[in-house]
């Protein structure tokens, strides 16, 4: 049976070049696909004409990782934003995401989600931003990301901070399970606590993805299946906040889609245990 | 006939028996597409999707001094070419 | 200047400078934080080098992945990427290579960054409907004569005095034999009949006609021009090899030759 194109519903994985092929000739079955909003910013060709044609059997998550809603300076956000939009446009996604983080300086754009320090300067922008882009898009989901630093400047925690863009903006919450993990581990934020904090009404997708552990920090690479650890998370915020769209990501050492098809699925049984387990949520 | 004239009725000729051959050549052509390879876009490892929120493991403080020498197939093609040998 | 703006220039700033450490904006023992930091830069670096090695994949093969890995760091510090989008980095190559001492040796290396970027920026460009055989043959000699044509916009002209195409060639998965002489001039276009960008090899003479009509010259002037540049310019040759290359976009008032519906070439 199709899925209605326009909800987003159930287990998703990111749709990569390297399956395209995949995708045309298997259309595999899968709740949801994913891209990435910026790999799609070209004026046409290959990439898109995939994503068009594929565009009618799955509900379609745009997820943009360039926007820098926290980026101070000016000089970037109009322009991405006009491009998301016309993403937008042509593929009339279900759900549109971004990160909390900023991306350039003036002149230059730094193609990566950096830590944004948690200040009430940094709150009053994003909000001022997302408020802008929801104009534009629609609502919007903003993502909690990973980092390597905390800043001294900062006045609270990140999950303050999303609960308050929310609260002000109206924009949802998209928890991603492994970076609440990734943070637990490089900055001593404990997760659960996190999760329990986080406003109920606001969190309206889920993340799951692999992580490394080196020396010096544990990174968000996005390469590997998803911990034990974080599974463990993930049955908890399902307890938590019910059955919400949950996301496999997998960006580096892609392997086959098998692979992504199989965590999805694993996804689906944990979500289905941690809810018979937890008859009403709290 | 002029030279010009020439090479209008001969581009006109050429033209008129190509007739719909065009189609048919992009559906001869539709097997080449079947496997699309922009470069690197066949390895997963290297995804065409050059943007990806994926982190890094590898940290980066290399100084900028210059002290690298091109070790690819550059060498090997009758070794190094000199600006002398420009034509 | 607001706080937040000072504090990410800061952090921009140590981010390009080799070893860079904002110092003192981060909480924990300042060493951890350092090499924290330059786990930023590492990102930065992979980037660079990715979405380089995406555009220019011979360029890589020929200089190497060490040195190619150095290249895109200098090239993403000099030439700032001005767009939150990864795969329009790499597009001044050709230029940074003329005035980077460490290629001086492989004067080619520049051209071969026209060449692969043109191939690259081809891929992406807008899927405008093709000028068909039909609507050239319905105009007639006077039509054709006076008939101003716009190259297609996944279409670049490429001429270099070296053998970027046969060192092309040669790294291709065929693996066609190294050419023998260097330099050897090299003329092609740059296309993308349906979805895949290709090089169609051009004589001196379909070059200039080329070239004439991507000038704004009519279709009569081009021709002549080519005649004179190349006595052999053959149109009965060129123009069905442009044509099916995609080479122009469809003319106003002339019927359009939209690609075949997508389902087909997907799912079939």
């Amino acid at each position: 049976m199709r899925p209605d194109p326009q909800t987003l519903d159930g287990f998703g994985i990111g749709l990569r070049a390297c399956h395209f092929r995949d995708f045309l000739d298997q259309r595999p079955v899968v709740d949801w696909i994913e891209v990435h909003t910026e790999n799609y910013f070209g004026a046409g060709g290959w990439d898109l004409h995939v994503l068009e044609t594929l565009r009618p059997d799955y509900p379609l998550s745009l997820h943009g990782v360039g926007l820098g809603l926290g980026s101070a300076s000016d000089a970037h956000f109009a322009a991405h934003l006009a491009k998301v939009a016309a993403v937008a446009r042509r593929f009339a996604p279900a759900r549109i995401s971004e990160h909390l983080c900023w991306a350039a300086v003036p002149g230059r754009h730094l193609t990566d989600l950096l830590p944004l320090p948690l200040t009430q300067e940094a709150l009053t922008l994003v909000c001022a931003r997302v408020d802008q882009a929801q104009g534009l898009l629609g609502q919007i989901l903003l993502e909690n990301v990973s980092t390597h630093l905390r800043f001294v400047a900062d006045t609270q925690g990140e999950t303050e901070f999303l609960n308050e863009v929310a609260r002000r903006t109206g924009c949802g919450v998209l928890l991603d399970v492994n970076n609440l993990y990734v943070n637990q581990c490089n900055h001593g934020e404990d997760a659960r606590v996190a999760m329990a904090a986080l406003d109920l009404t606001a969190v309206g997708e889920i993340h799951l993805a692999g992580h490394l552990v080196t020396e010096d920090a544990v990174v968000d690479h996005h390469g590997a299946p998803v911990a034990e650890v974080v599974w463990a998370l993930y049955a908890d915020c399902v307890a938590r906040f019910g059955a919400l769209p949950t996301l496999i990501e997998w960006d580096t050492d892609i392997p086959a889609l098998s692979v992504l098809l199989a965590e999805a699925r694993k996804a689906r049984g944990v979500a289905a245990r941690a809810l018979s387990l937890e008859p009403a949520h709290v | 006939m002029t030279k010009r004239d020439l090479l209008l009725a001969a581009t006109l000729a050429a033209v008129a028996t190509m007739g719909g051959n065009l189609a048919q050549a992009a559906e001869a052509g539709k097997d080449k597409c079947y496997g699309i390879a922009k470069a690197g876009a066949n390895d997963c490892a290297n995804a065409t999707g050059t943007h990806s929120c994926a982190g890094q493991n590898k940290t980066d403080n290399d100084a900028n001094e210059w002290k690298y020498v091109a070790k690819g197939t550059c060498e090997g093609m009758g070794g190094k070419l000199t600006a002398a040998a420009k034509k | 200047m607001s706080e937040l703006r000072q504090l990410q220039d800061r952090f921009a700033a140590a981010l390009l400078a080799p070893g860079g450490d904002p110092g003192g904006l981060f909480r924990g023992a300042p060493d951890l934080m350092a090499r924290r930091f330059a786990l930023y830069r590492g990102n930065l670096t992979a980037n660079w080098e990715r979405a380089l090695a995406n555009a220019y994949p011979v360029i890589r093969t020929l200089v190497g992945e060490e040195f190619f890995r150095a290249l895109a760091r200098e090239y993403g510090r000099a030439v700032p990427l001005a767009e939150g989008d990864l795969n329009r980095f790499g597009h001044l190559l050709a230029g940074f290579l003329e005035n980077f001492p460490p290629v001086s040796d492989y004067p080619y290396l520049p051209d071969m960054a026209r060449l692969e970027w043109g191939l690259h920026q081809a891929h992406y460009a807008l899927d405008t409907p093709i000028l068909t055989p039909q609507t050239l043959a319905a105009l007639g000699i006077e039509g054709l004569d006076g008939l101003r044509l716009a190259l297609h916009g996944a279409c670049t002209l490429v001429e270099s005095p070296w053998d970027v195409l046969g060192i092309r060639e040669a790294h291709a998965p065929t693996g066609a034999p190294w050419p023998a002489d260097l330099a050897r001039t090299s003329r092609a276009l740059v296309c993308r009949p349906r979805w895949r960008a290709e090089l169609v090899p051009l004589t001196a003479g379909e070059l200039a006609v080329l070239r004439a009509i991507d000038q704004g010259e009519t279709l009569g002037e081009a021709l002549e021009q080519g005649c004179d540049a190349d006595p052999d310019f053959d149109p009965a040759q060129a123009l069905p090899r442009w044509l099916g290359a995609g080479a122009f976009k469809s003319v106003p008032n002339s019927q359009p030759h939209r690609e075949p519906p997508h389902e087909r070439d997907a799912s079939s």
